[in-house]
């Protein structure tokens, strides 16, 4: 069942996306990331133009992408009305029910489209490089602070990737038991969450425990670490950092241009 | 050589899952350890590579107590446990069969021809890039195993390779365990199916409560397992040599 679970999963291939050095992809999507955060419209959908552009390179199961923004939605809706009901005066149909107004809507709208962005630039890196190459690059990075745990942190940020598909299955595991023993008849929502919350949680322990027992029977240690060295970059490595640092100077001008409101 | 001396382990609800087991195993044995649920058989391997510490007792490899030297004990005794699952970490094949020579501190060429190695003792080489979670659950276990061998471990412990496999799978996996033990590995593998690889066993070990009540040739004691709730394969009075699902 873990193999249907696309989050976070690397997906073996060959791309131009595959074959950017880890580092320097790491570098790009905290980049457009971080640029996200303040760009408008008209700059953004330079952005989109470019992330767009770089999921149809990686040749990734774009559609199940798509699919995997589900697990989202939720989120994605409450964070949608909440600021489409703050940045704006709601207009009050019939002295009785509040309806956000066009820019409120505007404004949630904008920055449902940043999250969507978001996760597309994570899964983007994520389905492209291994967490063992993440491993060794931030290794290497966080090495360079001193007094600074680098192999524990790299290892606990690969192992986390590692295991999203795992924790997404006990997940569903849970639930889908819940579900065969008619949990839909109790309408008590808190019996609802204690009855996942509990079995899952337990799990996830249970897991947790095979996971590190499995690790320290494969003699895992933090001294016995020897990091295998990093692919150096290469002259494709550098074009990417330019094209990119290029679409994002155009994205920052075009930023410029707007007024600010 | 693992040497067993007095072993006992008290869980801390007051548990004796292990109570004064005595044995060695020697090298290029082909062990199977049985018993009923709950007897101990999981506790005892997970002695073997320093898993569990004794409350009692101790265990030796080569002389040299367990709990002594970790890292060496875990690259000569490696571990395949029940659940193949909980042991992926890596993203691919490739990767997760590096997981161990990676841990040894071995260099990238060395961990590179390990990997090669344990993936075509395995059958697993055509499916190196693919994702682990995309395996069957035969070719699982056989990750597992390459995830063991890919250490160059001399002794191998199997905890319930069969369990949840199909026929094929159970040939597949039997089929590379004894060619592993042919090649001169020591094997120690947990079961219930003793009909699947009793012919191949060269010692039989019974635990029940945390004893370990029987041991010795499998021609010896079969006819005794019975008391202690595990079935004699396809009855009594059937040779050992036919009990084996390989045909071959």
């Amino acid at each position: 069942m873990a193999y249907n679970i696309m989050l976070y999963h690397y997906v073996p291939g060959n791309s131009v996306i595959h074959n950017i050095h880890p580092g320097i992809k790491l570098i790009i999507v905290l980049g457009f990331c971080i640029l996200l955060f303040f760009l408008r419209l008209p700059a953004l959908f330079i952005v989109l133009l470019a992330e767009t552009i770089f999921i149809l390179l990686s040749k990734t199961r774009i559609k199940q992408m798509f699919c995997e923004l589900r697990k989202f939605f939720l989120f994605i809706i409450i964070i949608l009305l909440f600021r489409a009901y703050s940045s704006a005066n709601p207009v009050i149909l019939l002295r009785i029910v509040p309806v956000p107004s066009i820019k409120g809507l505007f404004a949630g709208g904008h920055i449902a489209i940043k999250i969507c962005m978001l996760i597309f630039f994570s899964l983007l890196l994520t389905s492209t490089t291994k967490a063992s190459q993440l491993q060794d690059i931030l290794y290497n990075a966080f090495t360079k602070i001193p007094f600074f745990p680098a192999a524990r942190l790299s290892f606990i940020i690969s192992l986390t990737i590692i295991s999203i598909p795992i924790l997404l299955d006990k997940f569903q595991e849970v639930d889908e038991t819940r579900k065969a023993r008619c949990i839909q008849s109790n309408k008590n929502p808190f019996y609802h969450l204690f009855s996942f919350a509990l079995p899952f949680l337990f799990h996830i322990l249970k897991t947790a425990d095979d996971i590190a027992c499995s690790m320290e029977a494969r003699s895992y240690s933090e001294k016995n670490i020897l990091m295998t060295k990093t692919t150096p970059l290469r002259k494709k490595d550098f074009i990417s950092a330019a094209i990119c640092l290029l679409i994002i100077s155009a994205a920052l001008y075009i930023e410029c241009l707007v007024p600010v409101s | 050589m693992i040497k067993i001396k007095n072993l006992s382990q008290k869980f801390p609800d007051g548990t004796l899952a292990l109570k004064n087991i005595n044995h060695t195993i020697k090298r290029s044995e082909f062990i199977v350890i049985a018993g009923e649920n709950g007897s101990g058989k999981t506790v005892l391997v997970k002695h073997f590579n320093g898993l569990l510490q004794p409350t009692e007792g101790a265990v030796l490899l080569d002389g040299i107590p367990v709990s002594g030297n970790l890292k060496l004990v875990r690259q000569k005794i490696g571990y395949v446990f029940q659940n193949p699952d909980s042991q992926i970490l890596g993203q691919t094949v490739e990767d997760d069969v590096a997981f161990g020579p990676r841990n040894l501190g071995l260099s990238g060429s060395e961990i590179k021809k390990r990997v090669n190695y344990a993936l075509s003792e395995v059958g697993l080489t055509d499916k190196k890039d693919r994702i682990p979670y995309s395996l069957s659950g035969g070719e699982k276990r056989r990750l597992a195993l390459a995830g063991v061998l890919a250490m160059d471990s001399e002794i191998i412990i199997l905890d319930e390779p069969f369990i949840h496999l199909d026929y094929k799978g159970v040939l597949q996996v039997l089929s590379h365990i004894l060619s592993i033990h042919n090649k001169g590995k020591t094997i120690i593998l947990i079961t219930h199916d003793l009909e699947k690889v009793l012919a191949h066993t060269t010692e039989l070990l019974i635990l029940n409560n945390g004893e370990l009540v029987l041991t010795g040739k499998p021609y010896q004691i079969i006819d005794k397992v019975a008391q202690y709730n595990i079935r004699i394969p396809f009855g009594p009075g059937r040779k050992i040599e036919s009990m084996t699902w390989l045909t071959t």
